[in-house]
């Protein structure tokens, strides 16, 4: 009896040991959404982020923007005032740890883009279309802002792209690819989003704000002659606004107006807005430097001096996320000046420059200010010496995205130069590789063959 | 006796085996939970950096 009771426990206990990977098995079936109100549930958790500014990486938020701000010369670090800006960077180095966070945070929402992509197969109704459509754009949209952040500026398809994560699969863990293969990826999902057509603003990703970003892509990748035909559709769509409306524009908190397609603050509850008076509040801790504050060559007959900035310089623009139809124009004199058509690229420089200044007289070819020696950028996105066009775009790009988180990037894209500010006696250099940030070190050291970018140890 | 004593032997020895399947399976020794990397230690200003540091604040201080 007791050998049978002993047989029958050495039995039970072979069972249970033989299954050694029982939890190892994944729920699939389980957790994943099944109708388009769930998979809608997924994007509307994320697009209500945006809304309310809660996100700091798809678009950003106040914060975001003064932060970044904070890293350029547009902002001059010697004169911060404190304590009140004793939570502002003193430079790009400063935050160069936490920018880790967007990096996970980016892939986060590319995981709920993936859940939806592989596993909801309908596009019978409208409903059907804008999910899947906003799913592939915000994937794009999440993939564009990975390449700027973690990927060296474009010069080959052969250096180091992303990761490419297309499912949802927690134990994978991609290398990275190359640059030219994630620039044919991120464009293939926006193409397949715009294939979406969608309408719905509720979606906010719609088929407009797709066909932006995917200029803004085609900008940064400098494929000039593709990014063309979308930013004079757009700019056509969404024509550009002057004087009241145009300050109306961008001084509104909460609403969209006029050529503006996409923002952060849509809504603005209790806690957005008192993020974003506090944030007001501290960016004027650090004023404007004098080398932005003198771009402004026609003083107040440009109305952007007139809100820009207070008298000592203090920021009073809103500090704002978002995409508005100023940015084609530019973008399309740039893409033409690099094309060497300088009649079309000095075309649309006038074009944003006759909205903003009263009185305004046409630049030409022959009455270019000339290259300014002393600009911190002295080489465009190909490389190439500054032209006085060249300059001139440049600048006015400066002015007009000033406060919106734009001069970062513009710095990244255009030879990344060196330059330093001081605190407390000491100098902080902001290197050309802190232009791009580190992948998470939890990822490099848990993935062989994870390439890091060049510069950062530990 | 015996034979009971080796039975339980011999179950004892296998769950001991089993229960230890993949010991490599465990996550890479990560030494705590430091995710920072190494920055530039800020230098001290040079005398002439720090004339160019007070020329802008004197110029700040003159809009004041």
């Amino acid at each position: 009896m007791r050998i049978r009771t002993i047989i029958l426990a050495s039995v039970l206990a072979l069972t249970g040991t033989s299954c050694k990977s029982y939890l190892d098995i994944k729920p699939y079936g389980k957790t994943i959404p099944k109708t388009s109100e769930e998979f809608a549930a997924l994007l509307h958790t994320r697009l209500n982020e945006i809304d309310y500014a809660s996100d700091d990486v798809m678009i950003g938020n106040a914060s975001t923007i003064m932060e970044f701000e904070c890293y350029t010369d547009n902002l001059d670090a010697n004169l911060t005032s404190y304590p009140a800006g004793n939570t502002m960077p003193i430079y790009a180095g400063t935050r160069i740890n936490n920018q880790q966070s967007r990096y996970e945070k980016l892939y986060q929402r590319i995981r709920d883009c993936n859940i939806i992509i592989n596993n909801f197969n309908t596009q019978v109704t409208e409903e059907d279309k804008s999910v899947l459509g906003t799913a592939y754009a915000m994937r794009a949209v999440a993939y564009y802002h990975l390449l700027r952040e973690f990927c060296e500026p474009f010069e080959s398809v052969s250096q180091p792209g992303l990761p490419l994560v297309i499912e949802f699969d927690m134990e994978s863990r991609p290398l990275r690819s190359n640059y030219g293969q994630t620039m044919e990826f991120i464009e293939r999902d926006f193409v397949k989003a715009i294939g979406f057509n969608v309408k719905a603003d509720i979606y906010r990703y719609t088929v407009d704000v797709t066909k932006a970003y995917l200029a803004k892509f085609y900008f940064w990748t400098k494929q000039w002659d593709k990014l063309i035909p979308y930013a004079k559709e757009l700019l056509d769509n969404y024509p550009l606004l002057s004087g009241a409306a145009y300050q109306d524009m961008i001084q509104a908190q909460n609403a969209m107006k006029g050529n503006m397609i996409f923002r952060s603050y849509r809504f603005g509850d209790q806690s957005s807005n008192i993020s974003y008076s506090s944030v007001k509040q501290i960016v004027t801790a650090r004023p404007a430097s004098k080398a932005f504050v003198d771009l402004f060559v026609e003083g107040e007959k440009d109305i952007r001096q007139t809100f820009y900035f207070n008298r000592i310089r203090q920021t009073t623009k809103n500090l704002m996320a978002c995409i508005r139809t100023d940015d084609m124009c530019l973008m399309l004199a740039e893409a033409y000046a690099h094309k060497n058509e300088n009649a079309e690229a000095i075309s649309y420089l006038n074009l944003i420059r006759s909205k903003r200044i009263s009185d305004y007289e046409d630049l030409t070819m022959d009455n270019l200010p000339p290259v300014n020696s002393a600009s911190l950028i002295k080489r465009d996105a190909e490389g190439k010496p500054l032209t006085p066009l060249m300059q001139a775009i440049l600048n006015e790009r400066r002015k007009e995205f000033f406060a919106e988180g734009d001069r970062w990037y513009e710095l990244k894209r255009n030879g990344r130069p060196t330059f330093w500010v001081a605190n407390d006696g000491r100098k902080f250099v902001t290197e050309p590789y802190l232009y791009t940030f580190p992948l998470p070190r939890v990822d490099v050291e848990l993935t062989p063959g994870l390439i890091q970018n060049p510069g950062y140890t530990y | 006796m015996k034979k009971l004593t080796t039975i339980i032997a011999v179950l004892g020895a296998y769950i001991c085996i089993n229960g230890c399947s993949k010991p490599d399976e465990v996550v890479p020794e990560n030494k705590g939970f430091i995710r920072d990397y190494v920055l530039p230690s800020a230098s001290f200003l040079t005398p002439a950096e720090r004339a160019e540091v007070e020329a802008i604040k004197e110029e700040y201080r003159k809009i004041l």
